[in-house]
């Protein structure tokens, strides 16, 4: 980029009664010469179940605070948090996927909000197997259905049909993962930008959050992602220095707003100029990297251990590419990076038919 | 940075104080090595009152003559028709104003008993949240800040019996009363203050107390911290208003469910008090609700800002604030 970014508190903990516990994480939508926020509003920092649904209006031109108002929740479980809403309009409805904290579980789903309530719409039935803790599915329209970009790698695209049911796209390897210490994410849903959507992603780099940019092109795959726009070393403030969350994005005019939690505490905005932020992803295409599909179905440690030795010698032998090795349960990950291959991620068995090596 | 040992924060909005006894019976009890800044926090600030206060400290402590902070519900900036209760605000002003690292307020129209000072001092130097007693006399007759004499001791301090005349004794969060209350700043500060949401009803000593029972610090009841009040200063002038609502009892479940709660914890009236009570209780919380700043963050440079984000209607029934 060739300007400094600008970044602007909107909302400071506290400037809403009853957000002691921080104001932050907000999505966006557009509505008119508003914009409307809808913000998760602690009491206190303890994660209890009084988390709110803070709706709030700002000027589109100032971001001025207009107004706001505590969402009444219908039809979710009792002692069950809602958090992190991102929005997107689509058929007529302001929709919201945001992480539903109950019984255990952490996933994302579905709701619509209005002036004054919010409900749910979609329990998010992914054909997918997922994990216990579920986070980070982000949303966008594309072709005038409703799609779900589960991950960034492998890319992973799923489709949301007429009748409800979800029906996966697209699931690529692609590498980038690689290139981080930490988790790769997803940070905010996507909206029309250039010829495809742009979002976010980030990752977690020596305890600070980090973020880009990227841009799916109309084929739904990574087409450009730039590098870090911004860097969670901003942030001193708040209950979680270091961390500064993008989780939405508004077009408006000729800049590209993206809303963001500043130290799990308030809530900012970082303004883009569009014509800078394309030009900044033309500068960066993205270029998959092919990894070695490498299959492992063995049920003994014994075998692992064989395994593991093997694919040691294999990375090295091939000038350590991206693996990803396939195998039966994830639960094996703490006893296979003990073995320390380098750029090695797991699968599952069953997400693959072809593969390169099989050391079962 | 700061080097005094303790902020006395006094607050007032009555037409006569009484500010000399204070004074008085606090200056006679310091001793050299005390280091003490006396912070006025005045809901009727002048100049002229200003100069008095000045007066009657004569340079025995450092003294500061503050106005309230902006309130919706008191002072020139509010957004009522008329001046309403609005202690939390005023208390809150002190915490912005104190450098101390622990601060004690004290109520106006009072002298300080022999022995209030030496008691405050151990609650500073054991970093404790103590609440003082207090009684209310008739007739009080103050001689260079010794109580000389008064009539029949109407309003003795309902927790007198659970005192120690030796020292501190442990008391629910619920008896934290406000004559005067002593707690570090930083304390007070975690918990974002005073509550707001108190004000034009009442209640934020005590609501004070449970929240910080909720954030694990034990509150203390100090026999010995005792102030005399005065019945006639008291009852001197128009009181401010306090509003205690009613709601229908399904408005008020309803509006108790928007605070998150579904249940009630305190059975009684569907007023206002009692929502006070079923939310602390509820969310079993320390944290403010009522507060539209971070107080940590403000200084005296921002208070006026704080107008901007004034709650336009009340938080119990959702009524205009103009129309109050």
């Amino acid at each position: 980029m060739t300007r400094a970014v600008r970044l602007r508190r909107l909302l400071s903990r506290g400037d809403i009664p009853g957000s002691d516990g921080g104001i932050y994480n907000p999505g966006a939508m557009a509505q008119g010469r508003q914009v409307v926020l809808l913000c998760r509003r602690e009491i206190d920092y303890r994660f209890s179940p009084f988390v709110h649904a803070e709706r709030v209006v700002l000027d589109a031109e100032t971001l001025a605070v207009i107004e706001h108002r505590t969402l009444a929740r219908r039809g979710y479980p009792e002692t069950a948090r809602i958090e992190d809403f991102r929005c997107l309009a689509f058929d007529g409805a302001a929709l919201c996927i945001h992480t539903l904290v109950h019984a255990g579980r952490i996933r994302p789903m579905l709701s619509r909000f209005d002036q004054r309530r919010i409900e749910p719409v979609d329990v998010l039935a992914l054909p997918l197997r997922e994990a216990r803790v579920e986070k980070n599915w982000v949303l966008f329209v594309h072709d005038g259905a409703l799609h779900c970009l589960y991950r960034l790698d492998p890319l992973t695209v799923l489709r949301r049909e007429p009748e409800g049911v979800w029906k996966l796209l697209l699931r690529e390897e692609n590498g980038w993962g690689d290139e981080f210490s930490g988790t790769l994410s997803n940070s905010c849903n996507l909206i029309a930008f250039m010829d495809g959507h742009l979002g976010f992603w980030h990752s977690i780099v020596a305890g600070r959050y980090v973020q880009g940019a990227l841009l799916l092109g109309h084929d739904l795959r990574l087409r450009y992602r730039t590098g870090v726009l911004l860097d969670g070393q901003q942030v001193g403030a708040g209950y979680k220095p270091g961390v500064l969350y993008v989780s939405a994005l508004l077009r408006l005019g000729r800049r590209i707003l993206a809303f963001y939690g500043e130290g799990d505490a308030h809530t900012g905005v970082a303004q883009f100029d569009a014509a800078e932020l394309e030009a900044e992803l033309l500068r960066n295409p993205f270029r998959p990297t092919a990894a070695l599909r490498v299959r492992f179905a063995g049920a003994r440690m014994e075998d692992l251990y064989r395994a593991m030795l093997a694919l040691r010698v294999l990375s090295q032998e091939q000038g350590e590419p991206p693996i990803r090795l396939y195998v039966p349960d994830l639960g094996l990950g703490p006893a296979i990076a003990v073995f320390g291959v380098p750029k090695l991620a797991l699968r599952r068995l069953a997400e693959a038919s072809e593969f390169d090596h099989d050391l079962s | 940075m700061s080097c005094v040992m303790a902020t006395l924060v006094y607050l007032t909005c009555r037409e006569e104080p009484a500010f000399e006894w204070f004074a008085d019976s606090l200056t006679a009890q310091l001793d050299p090595g005390d280091d003490v800044e006396l912070i006025v926090v005045d809901g009727a600030h002048s100049g002229e009152r200003g100069e008095r206060f000045a007066r009657a400290v004569a340079g025995r402590a450092p003294l500061r003559h503050v106005a309230a902070k902006p309130s919706p519900y008191n002072g020139v900036c509010r957004l009522t028709r008329r001046n309403f209760f609005a202690a939390a605000s005023a208390r809150n002003t002190g915490l912005v104003y104190a450098r101390a690292p622990y601060v004690i307020f004290v109520d106006d129209a009072c002298v300080l008993a022999k022995g209030w000072w030496r008691a405050a001092r151990e609650a500073v130097a054991s970093g404790r949240v103590v609440s003082g007693a207090y009684r209310k006399d008739w007739g009080m007759e103050v001689a260079r800040g010794v109580l000389i004499s008064s009539r029949a001791h109407s309003g003795l301090d309902s927790r007198w019996a659970q005192g120690d005349d030796s020292c501190p004794v442990r008391v629910p969060g619920g008896q934290l009363f406000g004559a005067s209350i002593g707690a570090p700043r930083e304390v007070l500060l975690q918990v974002n203050g005073f509550d707001e949401l108190c004000d034009s009803i009442g209640g934020e000593d005590w609501q004070l107390g449970v929240r910080l029972e909720f954030a694990g610090v034990p509150i203390y009841y100090e026999r010995r911290m005792l102030s005399v009040e005065s019945e006639e200063l008291h009852r001197h002038g128009t009181p401010f208003a306090r509003i205690d609502r009613t709601l229908p009892a399904a408005a008020y479940r309803q509006r108790l469910a928007e605070f998150g709660i579904s249940r009630r914890r305190v059975p009684g009236a569907c007023d206002s008090s009692h929502m006070l009570l079923d939310v602390a209780f509820g969310t079993e919380s320390a944290q403010t609700q009522g507060n539209y700043y971070w107080l940590a963050d403000l200084t005296e440079a921002t208070l006026a800002a704080t107008t901007q984000r004034f709650p336009r209607t009340h938080w119990f029934d959702r009524r205009p604030l103009a129309h109050l």
